[in-house]
């Protein structure tokens, strides 16, 4: 079970079907839809059964499969949000969808993993966006499809329950790997940084990028115990002598620059697990990806979804592809 | 079967570092990234004590998942 883009009329067929949606697309398409049992984010880039496409007449619709028996929507600003992961459904999972660029955004990019019940509970989701020549100047959004309500400083969570011998596992893909380079250490966590440890001599971060040529597509890569996560370069001010970043880096954090990637479908491919086929409920890919990999026209396989300001998968990732399976849980654990 | 309790040797000894594991399941993963700079900065026992509650937490509300259930055969060389 996963979702497919759908033109509104078809939109407008599922939510009538009552079924819990989740829904991606462009503002004014989801403006233009029923309430009904869904939230949506807007986004106008997408990994479909035809390849990376931008489209913003039609919407990415994923229905939450029969082994969901209950579902609830919450609607979270900064302070609520502390308590996502209690919130979720011992038996089941949470999607939850952020409006990029917004305080909440970054308090979750920030804070999530001192949240009480961090990762103890399975929680995917995305950061909505805009096309990418109008961010400044449009605001993303999450829509709450049980009022056709949109927020721009608010997050919308799914609480879903499983049927019993059901459970929700989370996967990720994150093609990048840590280079052979210096190592880079923060001061401070942040999404804007100024200084950086290089091997830990301190030096500004924006001259060193420039006087060692990064390639700015390629993001910071730290190894979480195992994990490699990412932080993305969103643009360096000259004039300020100041890295923005779409992701905060951490202090305590070593990170690397990535290797550099020949062919991210090749890359991706290779990497993909081959046993969620059946079970993979939902997915998600980075617009980064999208973008610097141009994946339009191109395939990633079952792995169909829209592609985010940021993806969730117990805490905000970059640059990475997400995926939710429902898996059997055999008798007695 | 139920994961041994918090007294239990081992779970310090995953806590603090004193041996280390590549975990398969992606929350163990992300909760020792963030624990590992926590303790770096706090390794008071207070702390270690709590991170020890919440992987303990962690592990029992998913241990019925498959790649839980590898990683706390690492850690305690049984699956519960």
């Amino acid at each position: 079970m996963i979702g497919h883009l759908m033109s509104v009329d078809d939109a407008t067929g599922a939510i009538a079907s009552g079924r819990p949606l989740l829904l991606a697309g462009d503002e004014q398409v989801l403006r233009t839809l029923p309430s009904g049992n869904w939230i949506g984010g807007t986004i106008p880039y997408f990994m479909a059964d035809e390849g990376g496409l931008f489209t913003q007449s039609r919407l990415f619709v994923t229905e939450l499969p029969g082994d969901v028996t209950d579902t609830a929507i919450g609607v979270y600003d900064e302070s609520s949000l502390q308590r996502v992961y209690d919130e979720i459904p011992d038996t089941g999972f949470g999607i939850l969808i952020l409006p990029a660029f917004s305080a909440i955004h970054s308090a979750f990019a920030l804070n999530a993993p001192n949240y009480a019940g961090f990762a103890t509970k399975p929680l995917v989701g995305w950061v909505s966006g805009v096309a990418v020549e109008d961010v400044g100047r449009v605001a993303p959004l999450v829509f709450d499809g049980r009022t056709n309500t949109a927020h721009a400083h608010h997050g919308l969570m799914i609480r879903a329950t499983l049927a019993p011998h059901k459970a929700a596992e989370i996967g990720i893909v994150n093609i990048f790997w840590p280079g052979a380079g210096d190592t880079l250490t923060f001061p401070e966590n942040g999404f804007s940084v100024s200084d950086v440890l290089v091997n830990g001599v301190r030096r500004n971060f924006a001259e060193y990028i420039r006087e060692t040529g990064y390639d700015i597509q390629l993001p910071l890569v730290a190894n979480y115990g195992g994990a490699m996560i990412n932080v993305c370069f969103r643009g360096i001010d000259d004039d300020t002598h100041t890295v923005h970043l779409y992701g905060p880096v951490f202090h305590g954090v070593e990170y690397r620059h990535s290797r550099p990637i020949v062919n991210y479908v090749d890359e991706f491919t290779a990497q993909v697990p081959r046993q969620t086929q059946g079970t993979l409920t939902l997915s998600c890919n980075c617009v980064l990806n999208y973008l610097y990999s141009e994946l339009e026209g191109k395939r990633t396989g079952a792995f169909v979804g829209p592609c985010t300001f940021g993806e969730i998968a117990y805490q905000l990732l970059n640059q990475t592809l997400v995926y939710l399976s429902i898996v059997d849980v055999a008798d007695g654990g | 079967m139920s994961l041994p309790p918090v007294t239990d040797r081992r779970w310090r000894d995953v806590i603090v570092g004193n041996v280390t594991y590549d975990f398969d399941f992606l929350a163990l993963q992300f909760f020792f990234g963030r624990i590992r700079m926590q303790l770096a900065r706090d390794s008071s026992e207070a702390n270690i004590m709590k991170y020890i509650g919440e992987l303990h937490v962690l592990l029992t509300k998913n241990a019925h998942l498959t790649n839980a259930k590898r990683d706390i055969a690492k850690i305690f060389g049984v699956s519960p």
